[in-house]
This record gives C-alpha cells, structure tokens and sequence, in this order.
C-alpha cells in the first residue's frame, strides 16, 4: 500500500467508526459538537505557564477513551503529522524564555521548558478533542449540527464538499500514480518532467468528478440546506450529556482542582 | 398529458463550432421502455443531461411532464426523474449505502418514517437489503450500480434515465441488472453502445447519429438492420450476429 492507499484507507476507517452504533455515536451531533467545542476553548484559554490546571483538562479525552472502545494509541497514530507539526513550533520555547522557573540543586527548568510543555499539552488535547468528535460522528451530522446552530448553509455545504473533495482528490491521485507506476516500471517515484501534466491532469479530472458528484446531489432534492426532519431533536440523555460534561470541564476550568487536592493531600500528609 | 417528456426543435452546442443537436425533436410516452443507442460521442449523455437540466438547449424546448425544463423549473421536473449516472462511484457520496439512498427522500422532506420505508424498498428492488449498513466505499462494481439505482428509486420517480448502465460490469453482473431493469414498471430512458443490452430491456429505439435521429422504431426492428447500424458506427448485436451464422 503506498502512502496516498494508506490515507484514503484512513479517512475510510474514520468514516467507519463515525457510523458504527455505540452509545456515544447515537448520542445528538449538537451536544457532542457544543461540548468539544467548549472544551476546545477552555483547553486554549489556560495560561500556558499554568500545566498543572491544564493536565486536568486531560479529564475530557481520558473518560471518553475509556468509556468507548475507541483506541487512545490508534488516535495518536491519526494525529502523529499535526503533533509533529505542533512540536516543531514549541520547541523553540526553551530557547526564547530563559528566565528559570524553578531551580534544583542539579538543573534549572526555565519557563520556555514550561510552556513548550503547555503548548504540546493544548495541541494534543485540542486534537484528541477533535479526533473523538470525528470519530463518533459523521461529516454529515456536524454540518447539520453546525446548520442547526445557524451557522450559514453556504459554509456548511462547503465543509461537506471539501471533505468529500479530499477523498476524490486522493482517489485520483492514487489512480494517477498507480497508471504512471505501471507504465514506467523502472523508474522510482515521478520523472520531473512528468509532474507537469500528472498534476494538470489529477487537477481536471478531480474537479470533474467532485463537479459530478454535486451534480448527483443536486439531482436528488440537494438546494444547500440540510433536510430539516433527517435527524430527530436532541433527547434528555444527550441534554444531560451536554450538562454534565460543560459542569465539569467548567469547575476544572475554574478551580485549579489538581492543586487543590494537592494541598489537601499535604495537609492530610 | 400524452407524453411524458417531449423535445421539440432542441438545438445544443457546447461551443460555437461544433453543435451536437440541431433541431432535435421526439418525445416518450408514459410507459415506454426507450433505448438511445450511437457510436461513442454522438451525444447520448449530453442528451440525457438536457432533460435532467445538467445542461441547457440553446434553442427549442423540452417538456417534462407538460413543464419546460428550465432553471427555474428544475426542483419541479427534477422530482419525476430518475438519473442513474454512467460512474456510480460519482453518484454514491455519503458514507454508507443507506444514508446515501436516503439522501435523496430526506431532501425532500419526508418524514423519517416514510424515508425509512423507501429505502428499505428501493434496496428491495435491487436486492441489496443486505447491503444497507455497508460502507459504500466497500461495494465491488457491480454491488455500487445497484446501489446507485437504489439511491435513484427512492425518490419514487416516474421515469428512470440511465448512462450507459452496463458498462464495466462482468457478464453475471450484467444479466442480473437486465432482470432487475426488467421488473421495474416505470417509463424508461437507457443510453448504451452495448446493443445487446438494449435489446433486452427496451422496446423502443432511438438511433443518433452526428446529424439527429437516424432510426426511430422497434428495438428488434432497428437493431437487426446490419447496414444502417454499420453506417452509424455500431455492429449488429452478438444475439443476431448469431442467428445470421
Ligand atoms: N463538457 C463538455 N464540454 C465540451 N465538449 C463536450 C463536453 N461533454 C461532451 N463533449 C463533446 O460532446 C460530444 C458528445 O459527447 P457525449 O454526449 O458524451 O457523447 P456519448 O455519450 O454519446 O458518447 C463529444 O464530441 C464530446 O467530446
Ligand atoms: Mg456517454
């Protein structure tokens, strides 16, 4: 399987586990889209130098990964490129802010170290927020959640298009490399001069079937606005899902729990 | 209504110097089962998409149902017609079988009770009950043009138009899709080279040729004539080939 098979098989995988019937896939799109988003935005609205109250925030990812069958590993493996990517821009911290936090007799922790630490925790923890919400629910459902929210339809229409366009574009993209592959046995990856019309082409002829692909959902009743009766209205479990998850993301938001029971344990200590 | 679509005097181009229709004129009655054969490029899928509104004539008019295709009139027109598309990897979108044969009901605004049903006997009626909760994406061909039939069905149309509905399928496949074709009672529109395929599901026979309409007729009648389907670049189909020998 080369690269491009692997991230098609990917995106299926994920589209896979997002229509399976567990609890928390059957559970309203809104609630669950409500939630990651104030959970994102509490995660984001922590001081950086603050990790203590930050690692409580790991609260949201850890109860759902053990509540679900998803796998905490396979996830980290999906979000393995944009954490790489998260790294590479905090690990100059360290380098900037050198003013030192504390000091042992062996070695000084300067605050750079500290929110370099911050930073990868709030990238790790947005996308794993992320990679749950996905995980257990359909790109259909979040854009009809976020049309629900009265976000306009011309946006959500579009999320929907792009997300479908990245599959083409991938399937394309493996088709194309697989005939130039066939063709030129001996040659290792794409002679430069091929690059040209390979892309040229992979463009044109993506843009062709997304374009028909639209044109199939115009065919069918498709005006922009997701069908106001294909999804019922929230029930009580997904309100008290909604409320219990914003109560407690909101007394770990606004009490720095960790600390607290720390003293207590000291004290009791 | 004594038709239940009509192209009179349809003109189209898709660029200034070369037209592809010039003065079209034939129409469909209820019930007809209509094969539109002609060699590759004649314009058997740019005429499938005029009637569908995919593409506009530059003149003439095309009624479906008594109502002109226009762009103001598509949702309209759009309800009666069934359009199968030639790739069925283009027509399936949504991530499993039944969301997608769902979408085109839940468009229009069905409750989910009756979408439910439809779907359930759209897949019926292509025997992919099975199929319902697979991913689309894991369909072998033949199982994703059966699909994309199913997702057309559900919206109950009164008139089904296929591209090129055999291609890339292996002969069982095949055979299976003309059963099935053939158990479905509504009026039919099927553009095909493979004339075999058309002489075993349609009873009508449109001829086109660079010019319009060569022959008009009988299935059987115009598909037996091996000099006028040799002066429009097509062959005899293999069952006649045979009884010829
Ligand atoms: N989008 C387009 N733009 C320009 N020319 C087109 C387009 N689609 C088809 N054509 C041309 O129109 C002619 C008829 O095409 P088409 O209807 O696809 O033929 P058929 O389906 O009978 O094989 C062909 O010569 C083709 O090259
Ligand atoms: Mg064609």
């Amino acid at each position: 399987m080369n690269k491009i098979d692997r991230a098609l098989h990917e995106i299926n995988e994920l589209d896979y586990l997002a229509k399976r019937d567990q609890w928390i896939n059957r559970l309203h799109p809104l609630v669950k889209f409500v939630v990651t988003f104030f959970y994102l935005l509490f995660v984001v609205s922590f001081n950086r130098y603050d990790l203590l109250g930050l690692f409580s925030m790991f609260l949201y990812p850890f109860v759902l990964f053990e509540l679900t069958d998803l796998s905490f590993s396979k996830a980290l493996r999906y979000l393995k490129l944009p954490m790489v990517f998260v790294v590479c821009i905090s690990i100059w911290n360290p380098f900037f802010e050198t003013a030192p936090y504390f000091v042992t007799n062996h070695f000084t922790v300067n605050y750079g170290v500290i929110s370099m630490l911050g930073l990868i925790c709030k990238g790790l923890f947005t996308l794993l927020a992320v990679f749950l919400l996905i995980a257990t629910t359909s790109i259909e459902d979040i854009c009809h959640s976020l049309s629900l929210l009265h976000v306009p339809h011309i946006l959500t229409t579009l999320l929907l298009l792009i997300y479908r366009y990245i599959r083409v574009l991938l399937e394309e993209v493996s088709r194309t490399l697989n005939a130039y592959a066939l063709r030129a046995p001996l040659q290792k990856g794409i002679h430069w001069k091929s690059w040209g019309s390979l892309v040229g082409q992979l463009l044109l002829r993506s843009i062709d079937r997304a374009n028909e692909i639209y044109q199939s959902m115009c065919l069918r009743g498709f005006e922009g606005n997701f069908p106001a009766n294909s999804i019922e209205k929230p029930q009580k479990k997904d309100w008290l899902y909604l409320f219990l998850w914003l109560l407690f993301l909101l007394i770990f938001r606004i009490f720095p729990v960790f600390s607290i029971l720390g003293t207590l344990f000291t004290v009791g200590g | 209504m004594q038709h239940i679509i009509s192209f009179s005097q349809v003109s189209f181009s898709y660029d200034k110097d070369n037209s592809i229709f010039k003065q079209l004129s034939f129409s469909i009655a209820p019930g007809e089962k209509v094969g539109l054969v002609g060699a590759n490029g004649v314009g058997k899928s740019t005429l499938l998409k005029l009637l569908v509104g995919l593409e506009f004539a530059s003149e003439g008019t095309i009624l479906v149902k008594d109502t002109p295709v226009t762009k103001k009139t598509l949702p309209q027109i759009r309800k009666h017609l069934g359009y199968v598309f030639q790739d069925a990897n283009n027509q399936l979108f949504s991530s499993t079988v039944f969301r997608d044969v769902a979408f085109g009901p839940e468009n229009y605004g069905l409750p989910k009770d009756v979408v439910d049903k439809r779907v359930t006997k759209a897949l019926s009626l292509v025997h992919m009950e099975a199929f319902a909760d697979k991913p689309v994406y894991k369909l072998s061909g033949g199982e994703k043009k059966l699909a994309s039939i199913a997702s057309v069905l559900s919206m109950e149309p009164d008139f089904l138009i296929m591209d090129e509905p055999s291609i890339a399928l292996d002969p069982k496949n095949r055979r299976n899709l003309i059963t099935i074709l053939n158990s479905l009672s509504m009026t039919k529109l099927i553009a095909s080279h493979d004339l075999d395929f058309i002489l075993d599901t349609c009873d009508r026979c449109i001829l086109l040729s660079g010019n319009g309409i060569a022959a008009d007729g009988n299935t059987s009648d115009i598909l037996s004539q091996k000099d006028l389907l040799e002066a429009h670049n097509l062959e005899l189909p293999l069952s006649y080939q045979y009884r010829a020998k």
